[in-house]
């Protein structure tokens, strides 16, 4: 019998998808556009209790259109056996929506399942909110049942809309698909790069009895979600083998960046194999943002108020010596936005101290992990580390006044660019250098043009320092800012602070983002 | 008249340190000559404070002009206060004295930023700072002595850090802010050549650092001794000092000890008496050492009666494993025209230096060599206290402190330029 078609419609740009039914269990589908036959890439089938049955008549069949011309006037046919149905175009654009609001429970889950394996692309907009719509009144699963048992020990989101699950699964029969994953929220879907029987986990032993136990039933994945997330995040385990039901939901917990961070680094620890370690680590990081730092503007008046965006690397109570240091440097008003999340009682005494020794001023602007951007601000922001802001020259030129040529400058403290500068042979790429060897450095110019460019910068990073060197790089690279070289020696590196926090493996705050740039840059 | 007042980081009535003793006898002095002579010292911290002041009280007198402040405690690696209102008053009450010359014994307990401050608001008054000890230099309690035990030359970030366990960027900051609050004052002195070379070692540009030893007024001369006194001399030695691990009374008990085992053929019995702490004292700091039976716990004595002590032996021994600046107990054993047997290093080693004799420091067997190279040799005796000249009184003190007085303030001069 040929195929009863319910939907048809295009997926992506280089996909088509056909659903229906059909009694014949060896359907012959064709497609074909004008002249052009394709057999399908991928048929799935599934029961359709509507049909009165337990036979698997259902169909979900994936055309690979890759290489195809479809001009606009091609014209659809789906054969089947010696049928052919003629594919209006508005049904190619509307079908998918349809599928999704009125198709039966067991085509919805089946589409799901494509979806959760990376078959078909992720919806966005209309169709992805009715997907999420439907998902709430889903019939789902319990955790444990007599067909499988599954364990969630992490279920995490962050604000950046990363996301980490890891857990275990085990069937109680052996399975031709692995277990997959969505994440969803209020209004979009993405999927989660799982890597199912990636962990050891020879704890589950016991259930041996009852499931499928290999001792690396252990999953961990990952998630990014598209657009920033609206209302409560949830994973949805797409459980092999179960077509009735859309599967097992668990919510996800939000987490502050860096507990996120450390829950990932430990996940990353129990995976032997690096490639799953790298692996999950990519699947939450977007590709880096390709975008240029507008045209250099007029020469930059550098007098008035400054905003010192400081990362207080050095014990508390040194904060007062190092405000005290700079704010003599600078010679200016200054206002202090201290990069920590709450300030103690120690940085606060030692931000009085340090504004009874500076007759031009010294406030506290505020305090946060990253510069609030809708605040007011003054005109010229200068960042650094203390520990670099108090080493550094006292003539460097982001402490410098009077009118400079390039709005933006960087201060480097770069050994190989020294020796290089001094007579040494080579002086290789500073913008290289600086990226790969975390260059200690401080950046000062225009607060108003520095603000859209870290709205810009990836949200993925953990630290305001991160975004601050991707913009540093990009004005270097664009020659659009006056950089010096200083030697950096002797230079010591502070080791306090929230950025000097160990993560789980041995990584600080500032190697985790140095780590992420990377993969975003090869995903770029 | 000058208004005078001096500044230290504790009170003798409450502790009888080396330095705060110096200040003291400082503030006495000048009282003595009529001059405006205020006195400022401290508490060491909450313990001390707790037996004396109200929670909120911030100084309580001694007398018309002498002052001590509660110490809250201050963390000796960063020598600021914790609160910022603390030195908000500190500040205030020095800046009421109004005085014109300022002068700091030590500034543990006063704080780096005080000093900074009062000077900011007193361009024109002079300010003077006698350094006691190394803390400015070394964070392990200014004794240049690596927690190994080894003695330690030099300061350097790396060498801090592995000495102390902290990140090399906190010695950094340190010693910033250690140089600019010296920086801050017209004068310092120093009551050691050794010590100067240290700070001047260390960065503090030659000519800052004036040495003048701390005054010590001091009984009339020593009776004329008799041969036989000389002789009964030569076998007694003695000690004087505190059962802290730096003051060395174990290499001593351990070179008696040596001397017992290998024995001696002098006619002059040995006797070894330890002043300042008594036998169960030691104890407690060394439970595993022996004590030979020439030696005797004679616990603590009076401070003032140290020099009359020590004219009842032949020599006086400072066995210390760390520097030492300038110890009082060799300006009283000057005063008592008894000689010593000295540490090789530091401030023992210069200040003893033509009638004294060292030994290699923290080594028990070099001690017990020095010890027998004099026990029983009344002509030894006579001859290295014959080269014994007396301490610098505190009216030859005051004479070089005037001295260091003169010249325009540092505040003043930067005002000017």
């Amino acid at each position: 019998m040929a195929l009863n078609m319910d939907f048809c419609f295009g997926d992506g740009e280089a996909m088509l998808v056909v659903a229906g039914w059909s009694s014949d269990h060896w359907l012959d589908l064709e497609l074909y556009i004008d002249e052009t036959r394709l057999a399908p890439r991928l048929v799935t089938r599934h029961a359709r209790r509507d049909l009165r049955t337990a036979e698997r008549f259902g169909v979900l069949a994936v055309f690979d259109l890759a290489g195809i011309d479809m001009a606009g006037n091609a014209t659809v046919h789906v054969k089947s056996g010696q049928e052919f149905t003629e594919i209006q175009p508005e049904r190619l654009v509307t079908d998918q929506q349809r599928l999704v609001e009125i198709g039966v429970d067991e085509l919805f889950f089946a589409w799901l399942r494509l979806l959760a394996a990376g078959e078909l692309t992720m919806p966005t907009g209309e169709v992805a909110q009715a997907a999420v719509t439907r998902l709430r009144f889903a019939p789902l699963l319990p955790r444990e049942s007599d067909e499988f048992g599954l364990g969630v020990d992490r279920c995490l989101t962050d604000p950046a809309g990363q996301g980490l699950v890891s857990g275990w699964f085990l069937p109680a029969m052996g399975q031709v698909q692995p277990l997959t994953a969505l994440a969803l929220d209020d209004q979009q879907l993405c999927r989660v790069a799982l890597f199912a029987g990636a962990l050891s986990r020879t704890d589950l032993e016991p259930y041996g009895g009852r499931y499928l136990f290999t001792g690396s039933d252990g999953f961990a994945g990952a998630f990014l979600m598209p657009q920033p997330v609206r209302g409560q995040v949830q994973v949805l385990f797409v459980i092999p083998g179960q077509e009735n039901a859309a599967g097992v939901l668990a919510p996800a917990g939000p987490r502050p960046p860096t507990d996120f961070a450390a829950e990932l680094c430990q996940v990353q620890i129990d995976l032997p194999d690096p490639a799953h370690k790298t692996g999950l680590r990519a699947a939450m990081l977007p590709p880096m943002p390709a975008w240029q730092p507008p045209a250099a503007a007029a020469p930059w008046p550098r007098s008035g108020p400054v905003l010192l965006l400081l990362d207080h690397d050095l014990p508390d109570i040194d904060l007062r010596d190092v405000l005290r240091r700079t704010g003599q440097r600078l010679g200016r008003p200054v206002e202090l936005f201290l990069l920590r999340d709450r300030l103690g009682s120690v940085l606060v005494e030692a931000i009085e101290g340090a504004a009874r020794e500076l007759p031009q001023g010294l406030r506290l602007a505020g305090s946060g992990m990253a510069l609030d951007l809708q605040a007011a601000l003054p005109e010229t922001l200068l960042f650094g580390r203390s520990s670099t802001l108090f080493q550094i020259d006292a003539g460097a030129g982001v402490f410098a006044r009077g009118t400079a040529q390039m709005p933006f400058h960087l201060t480097l403290l770069d050994p190989i660019g020294a020796i290089g500068r001094d007579g040494g042979a080579a002086a290789g790429d500073p913008a290289a250098r600086f990226q790969r060897d975390l260059l200690p450095f401080a950046l000062s110019g225009p607060t108003a043009g520095l603000k859209p460019m870290l709205a810009r910068a990836p949200q993925a990073f953990l630290t305001q320092e991160a975004r601050l060197r991707h913009i540093a790089e990009r004005l270097l690279r664009a020659d659009l800012a006056g950089a010096e070289i200083l030697g950096g020696m002797p230079y010591f590196a502070g080791r306090a602070g929230p950025s000097a926090r160990t993560l789980p493996g041995g990584l600080d705050l500032h190697l985790y983002d140095a780590e992420s740039r990377k993969l975003m840059e090869a995903a770029a | 008249m000058s208004r005078i007042v001096i500044v230290s980081h504790s009170h003798p009535n409450l502790r009888y340190g080396g330095g705060e003793v110096a200040a003291y006898r400082q503030f006495q002095h000048l009282l003595s000559l009529g001059e405006d002579a205020h006195f400022v010292g401290s508490t060491i911290g909450p313990e001390d404070s707790d037996k004396f002041f109200g929670r909120s009280q911030q100084v309580i007198a001694f007398g018309p002009r002498d002052y001590c402040l509660q110490g809250r405690g201050m963390d000796g690696f960063q020598m600021e206060h914790a609160r910022i209102a603390d030195e908000d008053w500190l500040v205030e009450f020095l800046l009421s004295f109004g005085a014109d010359i300022y002068h700091f014994h030590h500034f543990w307990n006063i704080g780096a930023g005080t000093i900074r401050r009062l000077r900011a608001a007193l361009p024109e008054a002079r300010f003077l700072c006698t350094l006691h000890e190394m803390t400015a230099i070394c964070a392990n309690h200014g004794q240049m002595v690596k927690r190994s035990g080894e003695l330690c030359h030099a300061a350097s970030e790396v060498a801090c850090a592995a000495c102390l366990q902290r990140p090399p960027a906190d010695f950094v900051l340190r010693r910033a802010r250690m140089q600019e609050m010296l920086g801050v004052f017209d004068q310092l002195l120093s009551p050691s050549e050794f010590l100067r070379d240290r700070f001047e070692d260390w960065g503090i540009a030659p000519g800052r650092i004036a040495v003048i030893e701390n005054g010590l007024d001091h009984a009339a001369d020593p009776l004329p001794e008799t041969e036989d006194d000389l002789l009964r001399k030569s076998g007694r030695f003695a000690f004087f000092g505190q059962a802290t691990p730096t003051k060395g009374l174990d290499v001593l008990i351990r070179a008696a000890a040596l001397i017992e085992a290998q024995g001696h053929d002098s006619d002059q019995p040995l006797a070894i008496e330890i002043h300042g702490l008594d036998e169960a004292g030691f104890r407690r700091m060394w439970p595993d050492l022996k004590v030979p039976e020439c030696v005797r716990f004679c616990g603590r004595y009076r401070p003032q009666d140290g020099v009359q002590i020590m004219r009842g032996y032949g020599w006086i021994i400072i066995p210390s494993v760390w520097w030492e600046n300038s110890p009082v107990v060799i300006q009283e054993a000057r005063a008592a025209g008894t000689p010593m047997i000295a540490s090789d290093i530091g401030g023992m080693a210069e200040k003893t230096a033509g009638w004294g004799i060292p030994f290699r420091t923290a080594d028990a067997t070099a001690l017990a060599a020095a010890i027998l190279s004099v026990h029983g040799d009344a002509q030894a005796l006579a001859e290295h206290k014959a080269r014994i000249t007396p301490p610098l009184d505190l009216a030859g003190f005051h004479q070089e402190w005037l001295r260091a007085c003169t010249g325009p303030a540092k505040g003043s001069l930067q005002k000017a330029g």
